[in-house]
């Protein structure tokens, strides 16, 4: 596996995904479901197939040796988009509700090396792979919310509100603000209850750590991507 | 013969250069589809979900290896697997590979469909079909689930020999045995409304007979959980009553707000998505795309401010909703989202933080319950949603429901309102049918006359 074959597969799809073949396919599969095949569907078909099959590929490149191409990849795709808009809403898969019938959540909080995030085009791609992140079993959309934030803080020089808690030194030099920030702003309340006691400061320091992990799992998933992400 | 369904008059076949083929028959009614894969995952099958003896499309990979065929020799017959190897497999274009030669009035929309005990086996995969659906549409309880994965262990044990459906029957039911012990036996019975222990009492006992038989480990906790349901104190009442109960409202979470009467994607703009008799609100500055599902839920102001996006609203609603911030493309892409949150009563309001910069032309905003889904334009969202109507529809009907035909109802409007007028007519026949259940007490060719299915009952 390489990171330039990935990093091409993405580029060929990205290029595929905006073209009149593509068009043509979502459009074609639309109306053979009897289903509104206008613009905006076909649009919206390819943007679900486009972000869908970019999370393939970064999990592991399509192996073209066994004639699975990128492109032939992606139609099949958009027969399955076009397939699951015709369901209807899901919530589940069969094969996660097999799975969770013997898996408990596994709820680890093992600590990740602090996720750092470089500047520039890569961004939109860990954005993507958090977006991603919420597909998780066990994910709550909350750590995503949170992680999204602290993406927005290392990138700009972004004023908070100024409700927003902020770590005063007596909470120690290792707590980064922008932690902080973000599970407030992911809605978080219970993490900066008043009194501040040791179980508000344990269930903050859980919070954060969640928080890291979703946003590491997401910066190693476009790790590839460029050499600036750590 | 046509083994595809009553309502199915023609099959076309497509093909893809890595040699996929896909013949569809009917194409799906106002509840959508939902699929189940045969051959050992070789073959993906649809069916309609309203009336599930009924084909959509059926996907294999050329060549036809031996499960693949079985599985299409059942259901197809000679002369048209004899044409389908004719098909052109290295071009896109449809090629018709059967069609009626019946012109009788019998598939028009308003004509009586023949009982499904006449259907074979494509009746019984779309059941098998169906409750793989109906199970993964909401979460339930481990109870609930491990019921769901009982009876599709069920179904599954029944069309094994012909069709080697995936998951075979044995994995479902290590499965459903899995979440039973995840679950609390003394809660089993708040789980089923007074009025359906009967039906699932009959399921039960069948399930003991056939999967015990498969399986001992199966028997005993599947009469253990009979023994609970018959031995519930208020069983004697209850049996009484039962005939006489009203229709239970049993439905997912989103129940109380899924009552759409119109289109889906409601874009909050001015007063098109305030309630009536609710004071005329700023004009929001931003355009808020609301999931047609919340129509309990309305948008006040949405403004961009200082790095942030400020978004207040009227109404409730049953599950955590957000607020999502997408950067416009080919692919939207998610760069921010807030939980909705409570600021009075019957008011909330959300905040999100942006990159820098975004501005309101190039940014995307939604309300959502389903913050995983990727962007959808309103037009998208609506066929979600009227999908969703038709398919809570389908669930009434079957458990003979009072409510059915006011179900169909809202499905046929959310249909009109998606412009799809076709869907809206289906839905309007079924309304008629499923009135003619609740009123003469038959069901009569929903491919669902043996009653309802025990993930219609739990949760």
């Amino acid at each position: 596996m390489t990171d330039g074959r990935r990093q091409a597969q993405i580029e060929e799809l990205a290029q595929w995904a905006s073209s009149a073949d593509a068009r043509a396919a979502a459009t074609a599969d639309l109306r053979r479901y009897g289903l509104a095949h206008g613009h905006d569907q076909a649009a919206d078909v390819l943007g679900d197939v486009l972000v869908k099959v970019w999370g393939r590929i970064l999990d592991e490149p399509l192996d073209e040796r066994d004639g699975t191409s990128v492109i032939a990849y992606a139609r099949r795709s958009v027969a399955n988009s076009v397939t699951d808009l015709a369901r209807g809403r899901h919530d589940l898969s069969l094969e996660d509700l097999m799975d969770s019938g013997y898996t408990p959540n596994p709820d680890e909080l093992e600590l990740v090396d602090d996720p750092l995030i470089d500047t520039g085009e890569t961004v939109s791609h860990v954005r993507m792979a958090l977006h991603g992140e919420l597909s998780g079993r066990y994910v709550q959309s909350w750590y995503v919310a949170a992680a999204l934030v602290v993406v927005a803080l290392s990138q700009d020089d972004l004023a908070v509100a100024a409700d927003i808690p902020c770590p005063s030194a007596t909470h120690g030099g290792a707590v980064r603000p922008e932690y902080w920030a973000a599970v407030a702003y992911a809605g978080q309340d219970r993490c900066f209850a008043d009194p501040d006691t040791s179980a508000v400061r344990e269930r903050r320091s859980q919070a954060m750590r969640r928080v890291q992990q979703t946003l590491a799992r997401a910066l190693a998933a476009t790790a590839g991507d460029s050499e600036g992400v750590r | 013969m046509n083994r595809l369904g009553p309502l199915v008059d023609r099959l076309t076949a497509t093909a893809d250069d890595t040699g996929r083929v896909t013949l569809f028959g009917r194409p799906p009614g106002p509840a959508g589809l939902t699929t189940v894969r045969l051959a050992a995952g070789r073959v993906d099958l649809a069916v309609d979900v309203a009336e599930p003896a009924n084909l959509v499309s059926l996907t294999y990979t050329d060549p036809l290896d031996g499960p693949t065929a079985r599985v299409l020799e059942v259901l197809l017959d000679r002369s048209v697997l004899q044409t389908l190897e004719r098909v052109d497999k290295t071009r896109p274009d449809e090629t018709l590979v059967w069609q009626t030669d019946d012109d009788s009035p019998d598939r028009t929309a308003n004509a009586p469909r023949p009982n499904v005990r006449r259907l074979g086996e494509l009746g019984r995969i779309g059941q098998l079909a169906l409750v793989t659906g109906e199970l993964t549409r909401i979460e339930r309880s481990p109870f609930g689930t491990a019921l769901g994965l009982f009876e599709l262990a069920d179904m599954a044990s029944v069309v094994e020999k012909d069709f080697l459906p995936i998951p075979d029957h044995r994995a479902l039911m290590a499965a459903a045995l899995g979440h039973l012990r995840h679950s609390d036996p003394g809660t089993w019975t708040d789980a089923i409304a007074d009025g359906d222990h009967d039906r699932l009492e009959e399921l039960l006992g069948r399930w003991s007979r056939t999967l015990g038989l498969r399986s001992p480990d199966a028997r005993e906790p599947l009469n253990e959980i009979l023994a609970r349901l018959r031995r519930r104190p208020d069983r004697d009442v209850q049996s009484g009553l039962a005939a006489a109960s009203p229709p239970m409202v049993a439905d997912l979470a989103t129940a109380s707000a899924i009552r759409a009467t119109g289109p889906g994607g409601t874009t909050a703009s001015g007063s098109s998505a305030i309630s009536a008799g609710a004071a005329e609100p700023p004009v929001p500055l931003v355009d808020v795309v609301v999931d047609p599902w919340l129509t309990a839920v309305t948008v006040s102001t949405a403004v961009f401010r200082d790095d942030h996006l400020y978004v207040e609203g009227r109404g409730t609603t049953d599950v955590d909703a957000w607020v999502r911030v997408f950067e416009r493309g080919p692919a939207p892409t998610l760069i921010a989202m807030a939980p909705v949150r409570p600021t009075a009563i019957g008011r909330w309001s959300a905040r999100a933080l942006l990159p820098s910069g975004t501005t309101a032309a190039e940014a995307l905003v939604d309300l959502t319950t389903r913050p995983k889904d990727p962007w959808q334009s309103p037009p998208t969202r609506a066929v979600t949603a009227a999908v969703h109507l038709g398919a809570l529809a389908a669930r009434s009907t079957r458990r003979g429901q009072q409510d059915a035909p006011r179900e169909w109802e809202r499905a046929a409007d959310a249909w009109a309102a998606a412009g799809d007028d076709v869907r809206a007519d289906q839905a309007r026949r079924l309304r008629r049918e499923s009135r003619e259940h609740v009123h003469l007490g038959y069901r009569p060719r929903a491919g669902l006359d043996d009653g309802a299915l025990a993930v219609d009952l739990v949760d």
